[in-house]
């Protein structure tokens, strides 16, 4: 070999690829790796045999045996690669991915706990922070505390579950703002409730003695109506999205003067009217208004100098628009199919 | 209310198109709920009111409220007034405010089958309030049209003068349409004639003195009455009719002699009744307006408007309202048919923005200097949602009652506490009344419910309050208990690489989402089947443990006693049922971060023949007293039973280090199984093997 280097590499390196090209198994290649690379391999006996070279005959030596060792690493490499290739494209490593997959199913939060999140988070943005309170009121806080005295008709507008001791379970959590402003926190007042209230209404196929409502209440010095319909667009536009298309109209609630309320364009017909929307075009999902000056002068704050926000969100209908159940009293059932249905959403 | 278009259209400038008018009345707050064409009526428009406008109950309201809104030409009717008599059959001796203008008019009967103009039908058609009495259908419509209810007597039935008076103690009434007298409250306020009542003032005549189609004459009342008294009548009574909603919002108390000259016009045009020679007013209002100070400035200010002061004036000119000045301050009075509602200038702010268009005012968004965390309550209820959810539960909600029927169920004996409920007075239903005192019913009936629709793997959980009579409560009352439950039956469906099956839904499924809330929330909540818990006697006696935090009983985790299963007719599962009162929860202590070790650790496994009734944590509790510091941790590996034995197995964790050789470990498992044998001696338990 000694004396004939060149055609000795060649050899080598030839004898390589024919044997390769011929189609090896693992084993084999594992084995020519050995032949041609191992310790006792021509090749690395002559690498070891350089320095017995005279030393004008070495470097050349030197770079011609190193780029042969490459060039059969090289070689050996790439038959390992398209052994490995080869492999996995074996019939035992096929994999029907169409097979359903084994991480066990979650569940659900409810639609309507979904909602009473996304709003609470828009409203925290606003320095909005949760409050909460009794749903077997004092008829004060439902009632006298909110410019609502025992012979006001808006009485008759909130069928009243009564309770021994002249209590009632609330009829709206309008309540907890009461509570809230009984105590005169420092301003400025910002809160939202979540929470359940309770109708008196005899029971069908759409009306449900219990529901939730979602309430805000903002007090502070300067708030103004622009302000009012300023916050209520930007939290319908959070949490119905922004090309959702919304109007203001008044109404009429004993604690709110002005009030308002705010509509959303049916989805299908953008307002203008279709069998989906019963041809109103619009519904109304929110509440809303300035805290009336009784209600404030009633905790002691004056209405010259302090001003209120308050709404009210329609989370019942809003979850059935964001679940697609229709049927809101489906939401209040315990068909756990529903709830699965909700969470795939048509998939 | 329902509304005929073309009638409306006759009172004001109205768009074209229906929808264009359905829009506008949206715009000014009568919401139109429905519109239906109908062959004889055409547009007819059902619409809802507001609570506190008793003037938009006819459509002359609608028609101002319309007016005030685009300023379009505004035509309400303006009957040729009549002469006003003071004198006649009429007095008012009810005191105070109870009836601000009273006015009893006779009218001879002409004919009674005379033909009311096409309108004057339609309009009482829509209504529904068609009779066979010309008379009694020209009342109706005037109500319907200007909001001013009528009321016509059969003047030959009526003893004597008419008073206008408060009944007294055991005054009886007999109210039209029902079969025999009614019991009046004692201080209702009635009109009434020398013997008997004929009215209940703003709600109801009589029968006895009801005009029939043979009156030959009648007597044609229309009055303003207080809104308060009509309302307590008709709540005591338990009678609702248009009058009493339209006086209980407050009536125009100008527009008693109005309504009786309207009716009276329309009736004499038709040939029904001879013109009267004047109105018989026994009462007449007179009083001035009530009158507010509007700033321009501010009220443009808190609106979002641009208004200058003869702006102002003449669109509040438009709602009835009278201004005097011209600079920055006016002085406004309210109109009679607003006395009821425009107290203060709040009201008079809205009244601008409505005039102007709620859409067409400046819109800010205020500024919040800083925004709002989550509270450690709502933190902790987002972490036990995450456990929950992530173990495959669905969220539902169930109502705050139950029935009594559900009651029944869990057989509860007679003087059980758990039968003692906050009840509700006067629910219509009477599924109703029982306010809940435990989520378990609702957590079997979801059980059941599933169970029922071949549902295999039934998982449900509900954040919710039980409600429970305490003399004690802040309130002197009750107090509510604020929860979270889970409720689990059947088995969660296995995976087709599933090596063991499906998993079963039971108690220790329960047991183990438990561990995961404890880490969860960070509260070392454990169970002690030792403690009684308030739901014992719904629960299997052998398969329930209370769940504590440190000696404080926050829950119970347990298989509901088979004799519930039976009462909600589950027959062919096992539920286990979790419920923790979480406010308990909230003010864990935070995270501790402990470094693995770097040492392998070491384990030894003792496997103990344990009878049944002794339990894995009572064994683990002795070993635990004599541990050395080289222990990290005990830990049931298995399980084996059979109809006569039951073994357990624990692993028994240690530290890496210098001290940890097999000899010292040897040594340590051997005096935790002598301390086991010696304690159970009795019992038979002993190391196996």
């Amino acid at each position: 070999m000694t004396d004939q280097p060149e055609n000795s590499g060649e050899s080598i390196l030839g004898e390589l690829r024919r044997s390769l090209a011929a189609g090896v198994t693992r084993e084999e290649l594992l084995n020519l790796r050995v032949l041609h690379l191992g310790k006792k391999s021509p090749l690395r006996q002559e690498l070891r045999q350089l320095g017995a070279l005279p030393a004008d005959q070495r470097a050349a030596r030197a770079t011609r045996l190193n780029q042969l060792q490459a060039e059969v690493e090289a070689a050996i490499a790439k038959a390992e690669e398209e052994l490995a290739n080869a492999e996995l494209m074996s019939p035992a490593e096929w994999l029907d991915g169409t097979l359903p997959g084994t991480v066990p199913p979650r569940g659900s939060r409810h639609p309507l706990t979904e909602v009473v999140e996304k709003c609470l988070e828009v409203t925290r943005e606003f320095g909005f922070e949760l409050a909460e309170g009794p749903e077997i009121e004092e008829a004060y806080f439902n009632f006298d505390a909110l410019n609502i005295d025992e012979h006001h008709p808006a009485r008759d507008m909130q069928d009243t579950f009564w309770l021994p001791g002249g209590r009632v379970l609330r009829t709206h959590t309008t309540t907890v703002q009461a509570r809230v402003l009984k105590g005169h926190p420092p301003l400025p007042v910002r809160i939202a409730s979540p929470g359940r209230a309770y109708r008196n209404e005899a029971v069908d196929a759409t009306h449900l003695a219990m529901f939730h409502q979602f309430e805000g209440l903002w007090v502070d010095r300067g708030l103004v109506f622009p302000h009012l319909m300023g916050l209520l667009s930007e939290i319908a536009r959070r949490v119905y999205g922004g090309a959702a298309k919304f109007r203001f109209k008044p109404k009429y609630y004993p604690y709110t003067e002005p009030s308002l309320g705010m509509d959303l364009a049916c989805t299908a017909c953008d307002g203008a009217g279709c069998a989906a929307c019963h041809d109103a075009g619009w519904l109304t999902v929110l509440g809303a208004g300035m805290v009336h000056p009784e209600v404030l002068r009633e905790f002691n704050y004056d209405p010259s100098e302090v001003g209120g926000i308050a709404f009210g969100l329609g989370i019942s209908r809003i979850a059935s628009q964001a679940s697609g159940v229709e049927h809101i009293k489906r939401l209040y059932e315990q068909d756990l199919r529903v709830f699965a249905a909700v969470r795939r959403g048509g998939l | 209310m329902k509304v005929v278009l073309s009638h409306l259209r006759r009172l004001v400038d109205l768009p074209d198109e229906p929808r264009a008018v359905r829009s506008l009345l949206d715009d000014v707050g009568i919401e139109v709920k429905r519109a239906l064409t109908d062959p004889a009526l055409g547009v007819v428009f059902t619409v809802e009111l507001l609570a506190n406008r008793g003037d938009h109950y006819a459509y002359g309201g609608i028609a101002r409220e319309v007016h005030a809104r685009t300023g379009g030409a505004l035509r309400l009717p303006s009957p040729k007034s009549l002469p006003q008599v003071t004198s006649g059959r009429a007095r008012v001796t009810a005191g105070g405010a109870a009836c601000l203008a009273y006015s009893l008019t006779p009218l001879t009967v002409k004919s009674g089958t005379g033909k009311l103009p096409a309108e004057v039908s339609a309009v009482v058609q829509a209504a529904e309030l068609g009779s066979e009495l010309p008379i009694v259908d020209v009342t109706n419509f005037v109500n319907l049209e200007l909001g001013q209810p009528l009321h016509a007597f059969d003047a030959a039935k009526v003893v004597g003068d008419v008073s206008v008076r408060f009944s007294r103690a055991g005054e009886m009434a007999w109210l039209l349409a029902t079969k025999e007298p009614t019991a009046v409250p004692e201080g209702t306020l009635v009109i009434a004639d020398q013997e008997k009542i004929l009215a209940i003032a703003g709600v109801i005549g009589c029968e006895d003195s009801a005009m029939t189609a043979a009156s030959q004459a009648v007597l044609l009342e229309a009055a303003t009455f207080d809104p308060v008294l009509v309302r307590k009548a008709s709540r005591a009574l338990n009678v609702a009719t248009d009058a009493a909603a339209r006086f209980m919002r407050g009536g125009d108390p100008t527009l008693a002699a109005v309504g009786a000259t309207r009716a009276i016009e329309i009736l004499v045009a038709a040939g029904i009744v001879a013109a009267p020679e004047a109105l018989e007013m026994a009462a007449t209002f007179s009083e001035p307006g009530r009158v507010l100070t509007l700033g321009v400035a501010s009220t443009n200010h808190f609106i979002g408007a641009e208004l200058s002061p003869v702006e102002m004036i003449e669109r509040l000119g438009r709602h009835g309202f009278s201004c005097a000045g011209s600079g920055d301050e006016l002085l406004v009075t309210v109109p009679p048919h607003r006395r009821w509602d425009v107290e203060e200038i709040a009201d008079v702010h809205e009244e601008l923005a409505k005039s102007v268009g709620y859409g067409a005012l400046k819109v800010s968004v205020p500024v919040a200097v800083r925004g709002a965390s989550p509270s450690a309550a709502e933190a902790l209820r987002r972490s036990v949602d995450d456990v929950i959810v992530g173990y495959g539960f669905h969220e539902i909600f169930t109502s705050g009652f139950y029935g009594r029927s559900s009651l029944t169920k869990l057989e509860l004996p007679e003087g059980d506490p758990l039968l003692s409920h906050v009840e509700t007075i006067n629910a219509l239903d009477r599924d109703y009344t029982l306010l809940k005192n435990n989520a378990l019913v609702h957590a079997l009936e979801t059980v059941g419910v599933n169970l029922d629709v071949r549902l295999s793997d039934v998982r449900a959980f509900e954040w919710t309050r039980t409600f429970h009579l305490d003399p004690n409560a802040e309130n002197g009352f009750s107090r509510e208990t604020e929860l979270f439950w889970l409720v689990a039956a059947g088995a969660a469906p296995g995976s087709w690489r599933s090596v063991d099956g499906h998993a079963p839904l039971d108690f220790f499924f329960l047991r183990g989402v438990l561990d995961e809330l404890r880490l969860a929330t960070r509260v070392d909540l454990r169970l002690d089947a030792s403690v009684p818990h308030r739901l014992d006697r719904l629960f299997h006696p052998q398969r329930r443990a209370s769940i504590l935090v440190g000696d404080a009983i926050v829950g119970i985790l347990g298989e509901p006693h088979p004799a519930v299963l039976r009462g909600f007719r589950i027959k062919h599962a096992r539920p286990a049922y979790l419920e923790i009162e979480w406010r308990k929860l909230v003010g864990a202590a935070p995270k501790k971060y402990t470094e693995p070790p770097v040492l392998m650790p070491a384990r030894r496994d003792l496997c103990f023949d344990v009878p049944r009734g002794i339990t894995a944590d009572a064994i683990v509790s002795v070993m635990r007293g004599l541990a050395p510091p080289m222990v990290a941790s005990f830990d049931v590996t298995d399980v084996f039973e059979d109809k006569t034995r039951r073994s357990v197995t624990f692993a028994v964790g240690f530290h890496g280090g210098e001290a940890t050789t097999n000899v010292a470990m040897n040594e340590t498992c051997q005096k935790f199984a002598d301390a086991v044998s010696a304690k159970w001696v009795a019992e038979g338990v002993k190391l196996r093997g």
